[in-house]
């Protein structure tokens, strides 16, 4: 059963034996096996429940619907833009599809830095494998990658870097290039047309437009409190109260440590919030005398990974291609004026990748301001500069390689490339600080990190807080490093996992 | 379209425009506790009464700033040849705004009273106008400073500017045209 904000008269007073808040990826796999496993499970999410009939494919109509502060998310000085999903499906709904399994490098880091047995590359085997069948994760074939992918894999061929072509979890795809809209067409198979209809068949109940705003937590049975909201307005209707014995909250690494802050609960390591990771993301704009039209197609398709873990310190990036939508160019491309305005006018010519650093010495972190809301401070580190720095100068030479007639890339003060032998000079010469560079991120992890460790960590390898038997967090926030890959096959694996776990030792919940 | 639905307006990034900006350096700070001091500067321009009987969020000063502040930014100034005379940036920014958290507007209300005070201005950039009154090239030198500024907070307020006219304007799908984006295509015409 689904319900919406606008279907809600009345408070809302429930029981459950586990109540979800937050339907990504992990809360949606968490409720497809728990509902499964016979638990009456009710599931929040603070966003909308919208279907294909309502992606309409333009910026207006998803970021206003789907994106978390309207695709506004950001630190506090503005200078890293932080994108998620905030609707039934959470990221997924709205992600380009990239499905990746968890580089073994970084499960390795994981049980080696903070103890944690049971997730390492076989223990995962069989829930990757699970997940990828489950959401039809398959690779391109060649002849389906749009002309931006096709930057990455012809230049880095040239160069004589690796690639590898990424796997995606789409069915019946018509490569319209509107993934991050939202699907139009139900090809992609996000969370929203997967683990949430399988879970609601097992008699799970969707609760949408709810705003989890605390968490009770001195007895066995927990109260969920918060606000029933209207889905145009975002006031506040009614109320909800949802009493169980065991809470998962799945509400992203931005708002899972803000929901858990504001209960005052989990924090006895003074490590709720910390730890933020990013993915710290830039990106490189080519002008190509081709067309490359890099909102159509496939987005992204194939990586190049050339350049991770290269030197064994678990750091480094990657580059993927990034689809191009006017208003996300306008943002990103630098300056402002007639140059600016003339270089929109060269959108279809543009060809875009994004770079990736896998942080290893950054410093973030997510604390609730004045207003209740998730606070996002970051502090890149050094070596993680270093890395993005060689990340958009990797990303150049890839597409000079591929025939690029200048490239730019996304610093405030415009910074043009015109030869592949230019590249290191003007990217010597541009400032790196903050606000002088554009820098976004999609991969938000970290800041409930999983450890063995109670006083380093804020849950355990079941993702089962150390503080509260009962209270779970299964999402971006528990990884304790970066990853290095797109997340949701990694989550989606910890979740079902977890779940299961969940199941099996919360056995006698059920009435 | 029927109106509450063209009020829905997108939202590209103009949430991030709600932090605490100007707190992060001593002249940011300063120029914080001075900006409700500042007098309103009277603007000879005026705006058509069916505009200023819509505004929700702006005063008419203010939607005066940004029209003028997002004409300069995008490089669309009205009347000029080949500018998109259909788009109004700062009137949809008007509707965004409204609907936006009450600390997010506060900072905008702020940003827009330092960035068109002729004493920041003076201050930052030795120039004796408001933002509004200045002539076209010293307008954009006006943005220029604040673009690259060494001063953290000016650097954070051209973004959130930025952020709200880009987005405001190219969202709307009458910018599309100029740059040659179809918006949804599907390869063999399906849906």
């Amino acid at each position: 059963m689904i319900l919406r904000g606008k279907d809600i008269t009345g408070a809302v007073r429930e029981s459950a034996d586990v109540c979800i808040i937050g339907s990504g990826c992990g809360g949606g796999a968490s409720a497809k096996i728990l509902a499964e496993a016979g638990k009456k499970v009710v599931l929040l999410e603070e966003g909308g429940y919208y279907t294909s009939a309502d992606f309409d494919g333009t910026e207006q109509t998803a970021y206003q619907n789907l994106y978390q502060r309207r695709a506004g998310e950001s630190t506090e000085d503005l200078s890293v833009t932080v994108l998620q999903g905030r609707c039934v499906g959470g990221s997924t709904t709205v992600n380009w599809m990239t499905s990746l399994r968890t580089p073994g490098f970084t499960l390795e880091e994981w049980r080696r830095r903070f103890g944690i047995e049971g997730l390492g590359a076989k223990d995962l085997e069989p829930y990757f494998s699970r997940v990828e069948q489950y959401l039809n994760v398959h690779p391109e074939p060649d002849g389906n990658h749009n002309p931006n992918n096709r930057i990455i894999l012809d230049g880095a061929r040239v160069l004589g870097y690796r690639t590898r072509v990424n796997g995606r979890n789409a069915r019946n795809c018509v490569r319209s290039g509107a993934c991050g809209l939202g699907c139009p067409f139900d090809a992609k198979l996000s969370v929203a047309l997967t683990y949430i209809p399988d879970a609601l068949k097992s008699g799970a109940t969707l609760y949408a437009d709810c705003r989890a705003q605390r968490i009770e937590a001195g007895g066995r049975m927990k109260r969920v409190t918060g606000d029933v909201i209207d889905s145009a307005s975002r006031n506040k209707r009614t109320d909800f109260v949802i009493e169980a014995p065991v809470v998962i909250v799945s509400a992203s690494a931005i708002n899972s440590p803000v929901l858990l802050l504001k209960s005052g609960i989990a924090n006895s390591s003074g490590e709720l919030g910390k730890n933020l990771t990013l993915h710290l993301t830039t990106a490189v704009a080519g002008l190509f005398d081709r067309v490359i039209y890099p909102s159509a197609g496939i987005p992204q398709s194939v990586m190049c990974d050339e350049f991770l873990n290269r030197n064994g310190d678990k750091g480094g990036f990657w580059i993927e291609a990034v689809p191009v939508y006017p208003a996300l160019a306008a943002l990103a491309f630098p300056g402002f004026g007639k140059p600016h305005r003339e270089r929109m006018r060269e959108f279809p010519h543009t060809g875009a990748s994004i770079t990736l650093v896998k942080e290893i010495d950054s410093a973030g972190r997510v604390s609730v301001n004045d207003h209740g809301r998730a606070s996002i401070r970051y502090e890149p580190g050094p070596k993680d500069i270093e890395y993005l720095k060689q990340g958009v100068a990797a990303a150049a030479r890839i597409h000079f390689a591929a025939g690029a007639r200048e490239v730019m890339s996304l610093h405030a003060r415009p910074t043009v490339i015109r030869s592949e032998g230019e590249i290191e000079k003007k990217l010597r010469a541009a400032s790196w600080e903050k606000n002088e560079i554009a820098l976004f991120s999609a991969h938000p992890l970290g800041t409930c990190r999983m450890g063995i460790d109670p006083r380093r960590s804020v849950v355990d390898p079941h993702c089962q807080t150390h503080d509260v038997p009962g209270l779970f967090v299964i999402d971006g926030s528990v990884t304790p490093t970066a990853l290095g890959v797109n997340p949701q096959i990694t989550l989606l694996a910890i979740a079902e996992k977890s779940a299961e776990w969940v199941a099996e030792n919360f056995a006698g919940i059920a009435r | 379209m029927n109106r509450r639905e063209s009020l829905r307006l997108p939202g590209a990034t103009l949430g991030r425009s709600r932090r605490r900006f100007l707190r992060q350096t001593f002249l940011g700070a300063a120029a914080l506790f001075v900006a409700p001091f500042l007098p309103p500067r009277r603007i000879s321009a005026q705006i058509p009464p069916e505009t200023a009987r819509t505004l929700r969020f702006f005063s008419e000063h203010e939607y005066i700033v940004v029209s003028s502040a997002a004409a300069r930014l995008t490089g669309h100034v009205p009347g000029e040849p080949g500018s998109s005379g259909t788009l109004d940036a700062a009137l949809r920014a008007d509707t965004f705004l409204s609907t936006e958290d009450p600390e997010i507007q506060d900072q905008i209300h702020l940003l827009l009273t330092i960035f068109n005070s002729p004493i920041t201005a003076f201050l930052f950039s030795f120039m004796f106008s408001d933002f509004v009154n200045m002539d076209p090239a010293d307008k954009d030198r006006y943005i220029e400073g604040w673009m690259t500024s060494s001063l953290g907070f000016r650097r954070t307020g051209f973004q959130a500017l930025k952020r709200l006219s880009m987005s405001m304007h190219y969202t709307d799908e009458h910018s599309w045209d100029e740059i040659g984006y179809h918006g949804l295509e599907v390869p063999g015409g399906a849906r």
